[in-house]
Order: structure tokens, then sequence, then C-alpha cells
């Protein structure tokens, strides 16, 4: 057995003994209710799903609404799309408004200006795809929320917008395990891959940031926030930072940052002690 | 041996970046329900799957709204909450006392005095969400016990002197890993996460703000406390990142600290990042 054949069977036994996620088919089983047409308004708290890719063309207001506590919202796979009303569209593609205990998973979220946007307690957002959403990708208010396993494509492209963030997470939050592609505002202002104060930035991927023309990439801007395990990638390299903590307050740890002008400013991340 | 160590390092990057942890992809499947909990209180005693398929509220002023009382128990709520009206101290969303082999999975459990109460040996709690318990969101008693990727948010009520927990976690060979805990507070002693004989791996605890006690992120007794992530976010909250026991031997290694008077105490600390 030479050492290519072992090198193989050690990354199969290694992948097979590893806890890998379940994939299993989705299912309709907890669903309480169905969300069929847009706009819509989901005021009862439990489980609602979608069962089809649903379009609207409107510019203002929101194509789904959460305007209770307690709801799930699952879609399922299926897109919540928004491409018609165009680039300048203010509409929000799932918005939320001082509810609490809210879950958004499983949604194709595509063209709006932003694309989930949640002010609320506790709330959840999960293994979502944003895609083409064009000032913001996805944006949580409020204490205790997670943000955790989603992509998040294309953001950027709004006329009027200086800048542009594929997430942005004001308050106490957990940003985890999310990759980001791709954000280009069409003003002359920053690329934000990740915006948060106050929480944990873990484990996420972020590449593709194309600032404006008196902008910067920022691969991570945060303050009393902890950075650790990120990978940064700026191709092509230039200017920017890919890590920023100029607000204050951030420790960074075992991040790969790549393509940066400055990888890291002030940031402390002095590792005590042998590991 | 240029390609053993890429392969080698392919692994440790995607094991650091979670690549393998992330949780299910599918909404929720009844077929593996051996049957169905309707109504509160609750008692299984018939070994099995047991499975929720709507949300249940309980006006119970003591006791448990569901209880386990067989080994070789699953409960899965497939995502649906168990809320207590009253929000006492003195009920328990899910209890078992003295049966072994039981998980609880997929629950939201909300405003009860405990959320999750396992004594017993080889227990697994993994995938829910606690909100607002008054007490400890999960609390496991026994040998072999895994609690894993839940969330644990806005533990503690203000009870005069009452110490609070997101998660407490005792017996040898616990194992508390990945989970998420944000928000605990109280009027004593508010704790993230509390371990006695056991690996804490991987965690995330954040915002721990006690009205009156001190703040401690995890405190841990002959435990193995590893790649956590603690942030003291309450401002002006005073407190300890890990405080051990020092009459029991732990490790502390590649934990991230921040914002706690004092990072670490009582536990040998190897290659941690640490910041008041």
């Amino acid at each position: 057995m030479n050492s290519r054949t072992l090198a193989a069977l050690a990354l199969l036994a290694a992948t097979v003994s590893l806890p890998g996620p379940v994939r299993a088919a989705e299912s309709m089983d907890n669903c309480e209710g169905y969300i069929d047409a847009l706009p819509a308004t989901v005021s009862t708290p439990g489980v609602w799903c979608l069962r089809k890719d649903l379009s609207t063309a409107q510019a203002a207001g929101a194509a789904i609404t959460l305007a209770a506590s307690d709801i799930t919202l699952d879609c399922n796979g299926y897109k919540v799309g928004g491409l018609a009303a165009g680039a300048s569209t203010d509409a929000v593609g799932v918005y939320a408004n001082g509810h609490g205990n809210l879950a958004v998973r499983g949604c194709t979220v595509r063209g709006f200006r932003t694309g989930i946007k949640l002010n609320g307690r506790r709330t959840l957002v999960e293994r979502n795809r944003l895609d083409a959403n064009t000032e913001v990708g996805i944006r949580v208010e409020g204490d205790m929320t997670i943000v955790r396993g989603n992509m998040v494509n294309d953001t950027g492209g709004r006329p009027d917008a200086w800048t542009a963030t594929a997430i942005m997470a004001p308050q106490q939050s957990h940003v985890i395990g999310n990759d980001i592609q791709g954000v280009q505002p069409t003003g002359t202002g920053n690329a934000y891959g990740i915006d948060l104060q106050r929480g944990i930035v873990r484990g996420n991927r972020v590449g593709g940031l194309l600032p404006g023309a008196d902008g910067d990439a920022m691969g991570i801007r945060a303050s009393q926030a902890l950075i650790v395990r990120n990978t940064l990638i700026q191709r092509p390299a230039g200017e920017g930072m890919g890590i920023s903590g100029e607000l204050g307050g951030i420790v960074c740890r075992d991040n790969v940052v790549v393509g940066y002008a400055q990888p890291q400013i002030q940031c402390h991340d002095v590792v005590e002690g042998s590991p | 041996m240029i390609r053993r160590r890429l392969i080698g390092l392919l692994l440790c990057t995607a094991v650091a970046s979670g690549t393998f942890s992330m949780p299910a992809a599918a909404a929720e499947s009844y077929d593996n329900c051996k049957g169905y909990i309707e109504s509160l209180p609750s008692t299984i005693t018939t070994p099995g799957v047991w499975c929720l398929r709507g949300n249940l509220t309980t006006m119970m002023t003591d006791g448990a709204a569901i209880r386990l009382g067989a080994n070789n128990v699953t409960l899965d709520c497939n995502g649906f909450g168990i809320t207590s009206q009253h929000g006492l101290d003195t009920v328990v969303g899910v209890r078992a006392d003295a049966v072994v082999n039981v998980t609880v999975r997929h629950c939201r459990l909300a405003a009860f005095g405990t959320g999750i109460l396992l004594a017993g040996d080889n227990a697994v709690v993994e995938d829910n969400a606690l909100h607002q318990a008054m007490v400890a969101g999960i609390r496991t008693i026994g040998d072999g016990n895994v609690v894993r990727r839940n969330r644990v948010l806005d533990t503690g009520a203000l009870l005069y002197g009452v110490d609070t927990w997101g998660i407490d976690a005792t017996g040898q060979g616990t194992r508390v890993i990945d989970n998420d805990v944000q928000g605990v507070s109280g009027s004593g002693t508010a704790v993230g996460l509390r371990i006695q004989n056991g690996v804490a791996a991987n965690n995330r605890i954040s915002d721990i703000r006690p009205m009156d006690g001190a703040a401690v992120g995890i405190r841990l007794s002959g435990t193995v406390a590893i790649d956590n992530l603690i942030l003291q976010t309450a401002i002006g909250a005073a407190g300890t990142g890990v405080a051990g026991d020092a009459g029991a031997t732990s490790l502390c290694r590649s934990n991230v600290i921040a914002g706690f008077t004092t990072a670490i105490s009582d536990c040998t600390a190897v290659g941690n990042t640490t910041h008041p």
C-alpha cells in the first residue's frame, strides 16, 4: 500500500468518523401553515412554511412580515424573490419589528434592499441563502440573536447606497459559520462582510469585497467582540482591512486573513503560554 | 510527505472552521415517531421516539410538564415549543429521574424554572432552545451525558439570592459541546456553564449580567475546558471568565476570554487568549 493510498484512507476514515451534518430530504410534517402568495403577514405563532417559490414586484414594504413572537419561518429551500422591483427597491424580504423568539431558516431571499431584517430578542437566522440583495443581506437587531450557517452572495447594487453589508448585527449576537461572497456597493463607500457590535464572530468565510472609489473593504468590523477562526480572503489583493477593531474592545485569534493591506487593526491577539 | 501534511492541514481546517459541525439541514419529519404528546402534563413510560406535533402550554404551578419515565426514551419536539404560562421556578419543562439513555432534542422551552432536568447516565440533550428559564436552562446529573448544540438564552429571574446557570452538567465523562449561551442574569451568582468532571469544548458564552452577585463564564471542577469563547458584554459586571475549583485539577486550553476582571482562576492555563 503506497503513501497515496494510505493518505486517502486516512482522509476517508477521518471524514466518516467526524459528526457530519444530516442531509435529509425536506419534510413539511411540522408546518402549521403555509405562505402561498406575497406579500404575506404571519400573525400567529407556530411553524410557517413555503411549499413553492414565491416572487413579488413590490418596491416597498416587506414580502413576508412576521407580526407576532414565537414564529418560525421555514422556507424549505424555496425562494422569496424580489428582483422584479429593480435595483432601487426599498422592499425587505423577510421583516419583523419588535417581536421575539423568531426563527428564519431554509429561505432563498433574492433581490430586496435588505434580505432579512429582524428587530427583536432571541432571534435565529440559519441556513438561508441570500442572493443579490441590494444593500444588506441579513440585519438582526436585538439581544441574544444567532446568525449561523447562511450563505450571503452578491450583496450591493442599490444606486444611492454608499455602502453594502452582507451581515449586520448591531447588538449582542453570535455570528457563526456563515459564507459570504461578493459585496459591492454602487456608491463610493465601504464594503463590509460582517458588521457587529457586542458578540462572537466565529468560523465565517468572507471573500469578494469590492468597495467604492473612496471606501475600504472590511472583512469584519466589530466592537466588544471575539473574532475567532474566520477565513477572510481578498482577491485581488488590495486596500482595506481584514478585521477592524477601530471601535474598540475586540479580541482576535486563529483567523486566516489573506490579501488585505491591513490584516487586522486594533485587535488584541496575544496567546498566553505555549499552546 | 508534503501531500500528507496538506491532507492533515485540510482536515484540521475543516474541523476548525466548523465544516463538520453544522446542525441538521432539513425541516422536521415525523417518520420515526412512535407516539405523540398532545397535552401537558405528560409522562412517557415506554421506550421509543416520542414527538410533538404542535406547540403546548401549561398552567402548572409545580412538577414537570413532560416526564421521561423509562429508559431509552427519545423526546423529539420537532421544533415545537413548550411554554410555562405562570413562569414559576417550581416547574420543570422536561424531567427524568433515575433513567438512562434518554435523549431530548429539537425542543423550544420557555419560562420554566429549569428547562430540562435529567438525572441519569448517558443522556443526550441536543439542538434545543431554552428561553427565559428562571434558574437553569439545562441541568444534567449523571455519567456520560452529552449536551450539545443547544441555544440557552436569557436565563435567570430576579429571585432573591438564587444562583443561576445557563447549563449545569455534573457527572463523570460529561461533555458539553458547541452550545450558545447568551444572557444569564439573577440576583445571586450568574454562571454561563457549570461542569464537573467532564469536557467543555467549543461553547460560546456571552452577556453574563448578575444584579448583585458575581458573573462567571464557566465554573468547572476536574474538567478540561478547550476552545470556548467567553465574552462579557454587560457593562460594569465584574467576574471571572473561567473559575476552577482549587481542590480539583482542571485544564484550560485555547480559550478566548474577554471583558472579565479575572480571566482564569484555579485552572492550569495553556495557550489561552485573554483581555480585560
